[in-house]
């Protein structure tokens, strides 16, 4: 596991990202975007506002059982806020060239815009999320 | 020389009926035709211009997206293309409930009109045929006040009439929804 992007003359041409799923559909967050992956406090601390990843990136109304879950928190340095994700399954390299945009209707409709593209891991889709846009857009 | 045998009533009447049905034979081969893919919706047949659709996509796993707007299944695995899949019937006001994409079978056309391309989700598909121009009709009146306005024409379609579907009226409904 290397938490760091390795970097070209072109700028980076691969980077981590760490893939969990919510339901039957996986999702991914830039490694460099995610601070510490620890277990879920019974309460958050002091100054920590703690969401569900669920909810953020808009699963409306459904209601679902995380198997584990684990917080996520950012890598910005305020150390305000941190996302709960189920368990993760991996952290992998993803080479900029397997990174698809979403289809323009998806991007066209999507009243977050959180996910910013998609790639297949083992044949399945992977959504890729902006960690700090999934917080920020409500 | 032996004198030519004069032709009956039956056999002139023969003879033009079949120099008749060549002259239609040439005006059939002339005549400009339309590629319709018939397809089948909450029970009913619908066609679409074939021009509009590239591919009939066997139905293979939906991957939801959340966030989007009600009438997006989600998204496909196009021989490692990334495709949005839409439910028609939401768009067009046959169901007021989106599909489940968890228990839904059925076929994606994947279809591309006004720069837009998209699969579309249907029950199953019918039929592909070469139609003259000039058996399309103007939109049936029966049509449910939801339905039609994304109705250009309609075709007899094995005894019925289908709707021909209209995927620029549809598209343009896609961004109106936002």
């Amino acid at each position: 596991m290397n938490n760091n992007t390795s970097a070209t003359t072109d700028g980076i041409d691969s980077f981590d990202i760490l893939i969990f799923s919510i339901g039957k559909t996986k999702f991914a967050f830039d490694m460099a975007q995610v601070g510490n992956l620890s277990e879920k406090p019974k309460k958050p601390a002091m100054g920590v506002t703690l969401a569900s990843f669920h909810e953020k990136i808009g699963f409306k109304g459904e209601k679902f059982k995380y198997k584990a879950e684990k917080v996520v928190s950012f890598l910005d340095g305020k150390n305000d806020k941190a996302i709960i994700i189920n368990s993760p399954e991996d952290i992998v390299a993803l080479s900029l060239k397997n990174i698809h945009p979403m289809p323009y209707l998806i991007n066209f409709s999507s009243r977050k815009k959180a996910i910013w593209g998609a790639t297949f891991i083992d044949g399945e889709i992977v959504l890729l999320v902006d960690l700090q846009k999934l917080w920020d857009t409500d | 020389m032996a004198k030519k045998p004069k032709k009956s009533r039956s056999d002139l009447i023969l003879d033009e009926a079949e120099r008749l049905r060549e002259e239609k034979k040439i005006v059939d081969v002339d005549e400009e035709t339309i590629k319709l893919v018939f397809i089948k919706l909450s029970g009913k047949i619908y066609a679409f211009n074939g021009a509009d659709i590239k591919e009939i996509l066997r139905f293979e796993k939906i991957t939801f997206v959340p966030g989007t707007s009600d009438y997006i299944l989600g998204i496909i695995n196009v021989r490692g293309e990334i495709e949005s899949v839409i439910d028609l019937g939401k768009i067009i006001g046959l169901s007021k409930k989106t599909a489940n994409i968890s228990n839904i079978t059925g076929r994606i056309t994947l279809a591309e009109k006004d720069g837009i391309k998209t699969g579309i989700f249907v029950d199953s598909v019918e039929d592909m045929v070469d139609v003259p121009i000039s058996m399309l009709k103007p939109p049936l009146s029966s049509l449910s006040k939801n339905v039609a306005p994304f109705v250009s024409g309609g075709i007899e379609h094995k005894g019925g009439e289908a709707a021909i579907l209209d995927m620029r009226k549809i598209v343009a409904k896609l961004k109106d929804e936002q």
